[in-house]
């Protein structure tokens, strides 16, 4: 079959002909026994599509669909669990969260020490610390966010340190604001939370990513691009962004970078590196986790 | 521009602004067509609904980049085969690495495809028979009922292309069909 036999058979059947031509076109299948054949075997393959019903999705199935779209889209304000990051998270960030907590305890032990050797309040003072060690701070909202995944997680804590600097304002009293300064991270969720990640005043993805290719650790070993500025990041939505681009992009491995304030959007950096091809770059806002930019093409 | 095009636009923006009675609207409007394209493509329940999912996740979170497109539909049933045509990689690689060697990956009987699939065995079997591209041409042009212009958008081809995958496709299905009749006891090789 030519293809303008097969356009022929095509149009007449779309009733995309004339009438002129299409009564010439039906004269020519009728004299002609392949077109003809090649006519009834289009008209039967259709009239047998024709009645089958569309497939309807159920109610339940409905109010999955629904429900589960809500969630990842972040539409409702029910809490979402927090999930486990992967390895290649581990392996980035437990370092980093090992070294906030050495650093916090050498810098309690120079601050602490002294004052237990002058005997000044130092009952206080290391309470003080040590809750500013191991505890959070939470927003509102996380706090609420929260409640119900605490009884799963074990605890209702969320990590402090210099991307989650809303501890400083919240700390038990005046004595710890000198400690929450430090770089200190909780020990049990350092590797799984976002606000281990480190915030990023201004983020140029271009130049990021020349300077993590030739270093891996560039944010780690030059903490510079990190702000003390008050954040206040929901821990909850920024991992349901994560899980939900890891769900989306299964054949590619999603990496969180750091956090920043991208066109006045709360954003997570993330490294995407897909099973073939080159990773890249892309910054996701926090609410809708919706692409704003990317170095990949 | 058609009133729902126009509709459309409308609920995006709405959408875009915050409003989340406009992501019911839409899902209203369009998720039963979504998922009668998946369930066609993918030939299983579970399947359809997974890339039904997938559909709107990646239509609202992209929803901003909407605003170039002629009609909402158009680039709502482009993403739709796109997303079945990841799928069914997926699907296809899942199966090449996990089936035991004397199962035919390829054999739709050796899954639970058949499963609640709203389509007569016969037809289903037929349609599973055709390439992923032939099988969303026709799914698009005789069960979708849409245009050969609206299809060629959607898959993102030539109208040309469209027709001959339409025409082939239909030939394979009428042959097949034909061969595997109902009463047909032993279907003749598939492949």
């Amino acid at each position: 079959m030519n293809e303008r036999n097969q356009n022929l058979i095509i149009d007449l059947i779309g009733g995309r002909l004339s009438p002129d031509d299409e009564r010439a076109a039906l004269n020519r299948i009728e004299e002609d026994s392949v077109l003809r054949a090649e006519y009834e075997a289009q008209m039967s393959a259709i009239s047998i599509l024709e009645a089958v019903a569309p497939p309807m999705m159920t109610a339940d199935e409905r109010a999955i669909l629904h429900a589960t779209l809500r969630r990842q889209l972040h539409l409702d304000d029910s809490p979402v669990p927090v999930i486990a990051a992967p390895s290649r998270w581990q392996r980035w960030w437990a370092p980093v969260g090992g070294l906030a907590v050495a650093a916090a305890v050498i810098v309690g032990a120079v601050v602490v020490l002294p004052n237990n050797l002058s005997g000044s309040d130092s009952d206080t003072s290391f309470a003080a610390a040590s809750a500013e060690i191991t505890t959070t701070a939470p927003t509102a909202s996380l706090t609420d966010d929260l409640a119900g995944v605490a009884a799963e997680e074990g605890t209702g804590e969320n990590s402090v340190g210099a991307a989650a600097p809303e501890a400083t304002e919240n700390a038990p009293d005046e004595e710890s604001s000198e400690y929450a300064e430090t770089q200190a991270v909780d020990t049990d969720e350092a590797t799984t939370s976002p606000s281990s990640l480190p915030y990023l005043v201004d983020v140029d993805l271009g130049l990021l990513e020349g300077d993590l290719s030739s270093d891996p650790d560039a944010l780690r070993s030059n903490p510079s691009p990190a702000s003390s500025k008050s954040v206040d990041f929901d821990a909850i939505r920024v991992d349901a962004c994560l899980n939900s681009l890891r769900v989306d992009s299964q054949t590619s491995e999603i990496i969180p970078i750091a956090l920043t304030t991208y066109e006045g959007t709360e954003s997570v950096v993330v490294s995407v590196a897909p099973s073939s091809g080159e990773s890249f770059l892309a910054v996701y806002s926090v609410a809708l986790c919706r692409e704003l930019a990317s170095t990949q093409g | 521009m058609t009133s729902r095009s126009t509709e459309d636009r409308e609920l995006i923006r709405r959408y875009l602004e915050g409003d989340v009675s406009a992501f019911d609207e839409l899902m209203h409007a369009h998720e039963n067509r979504v998922f009668a394209i998946c369930l066609r493509m993918m030939r299983d329940r579970d399947s359809a609904l997974d890339a039904t999912q997938d559909v709107f996740l990646t239509v609202f979170r992209k929803a901003d980049r909407y605003k170039e497109q002629a009609a909402f539909s158009t680039w709502l049933y482009r993403v739709a085969v796109n997303t079945c045509y990841d799928h069914l990689r997926r699907q296809k690689r899942q199966r090449t690495t996990s089936m035991p060697e004397h199962l035919d990956p390829s054999d739709p009987r050796g899954g639970d495809e058949f499963r609640a699939v709203e389509l007569r065995p016969d037809i289903e079997t037929a349609l599973a028979a055709l390439t992923p591209e032939f099988r969303s041409a026709v799914v698009l042009v005789d069960l979708d009922g849409m245009s050969l212009e609206g299809a060629a958008d959607t898959l993102e081809v030539p109208v040309g292309t469209v027709k001959s995958r339409v025409f082939r496709a239909r030939k394979q299905l009428a042959k097949d069909l034909g061969n595997f009749a109902p009463g047909s006891e032993h279907p003749t090789d598939e492949s």
